[in-house]
């Protein structure tokens, strides 16, 4: 499995979806999961990505 | 443009590998029960009333000399006084200027070259006879015994 990376994650994010927001945060964890290393979008706005080892990242808009 | 961020909720930055990360320094935070609590802040006020209050004396300074400029300011007393003292002072010495410019002194050039030809005609050569000299005075004999007298003419 591909080790976290919260830049290249942002990257990305910022590359292929250039509208932010929950959906498009979603779809891109449904089409590129090797960016989000296994880790699940909770929080209430479902932007709180909890990883494996218990590390936690927010990602914003 | 996009604005996607993800940032670490807790912990350690991510961006920072693991060996480069910071050691923990040996400042750390002070217990709040160790540190008295800071003085209540003063009132704005309270500092600047009393230091204040002589100004309102001087407000009232500042408005009488204000009313003063402005009463002063009025150029009437002046004019009414200069009017006054000079009277139609403007008005005269225009008109005794005019007068002088008026003044034509081509008459008094030619009373004054008629004078001349009148003294012109009067000047001739000397033909008076010429008066006889003063008579000589003889001294005369002196008397007798006065020989050392100057002579009595």
């Amino acid at each position: 499995m591909t080790p976290f990376d919260a830049i290249a994650l942002a990257a990305m994010l910022r590359a292929f979806y250039p509208e932010p927001g929950r959906p498009a945060l979603e779809r891109a964890r449904r089409e590129r999961p090797e960016y989000f290393a296994a880790g699940r979008l909770t929080g209430v706005a479902g932007n709180v990505l909890q990883l494996p080892d218990g590390r936690v990242f927010v990602v914003t808009w | 443009m996009s604005s996607w961020t993800v940032t670490a909720a807790g912990g350690r930055d991510p961006a920072i590998p693991a060996h480069l990360a910071l050691e923990a320094g040996p400042i750390v935070p002070l217990d709040p029960a160790l540190v008295d609590a800071p003085p209540a802040p003063a009132s704005f006020e309270a500092l600047t009333g009393a230091a204040l209050e002589p100004a309102g004396a001087l407000h009232a300074a500042i408005d009488t000399g204000q009313q003063t400029i402005v009463e002063s300011s009025d150029p009437s007393p002046f004019e009414n006084a200069a009017s006054d003292a000079l009277g139609d002072a403007d008005t005269n010495a225009g008109s005794e200027s005019g007068a002088l410019d008026a003044l034509d002194p081509a008459a008094l050039v030619d009373a004054s070259a008629s004078k001349s030809t009148q003294a012109g005609s009067t000047v001739g050569n000397y033909d008076e006879p010429q008066p006889p000299d003063r008579p000589i005075v003889e001294p005369g004999r002196p008397p007798e015994g006065s020989e050392g007298d100057p002579p009595r003419i």
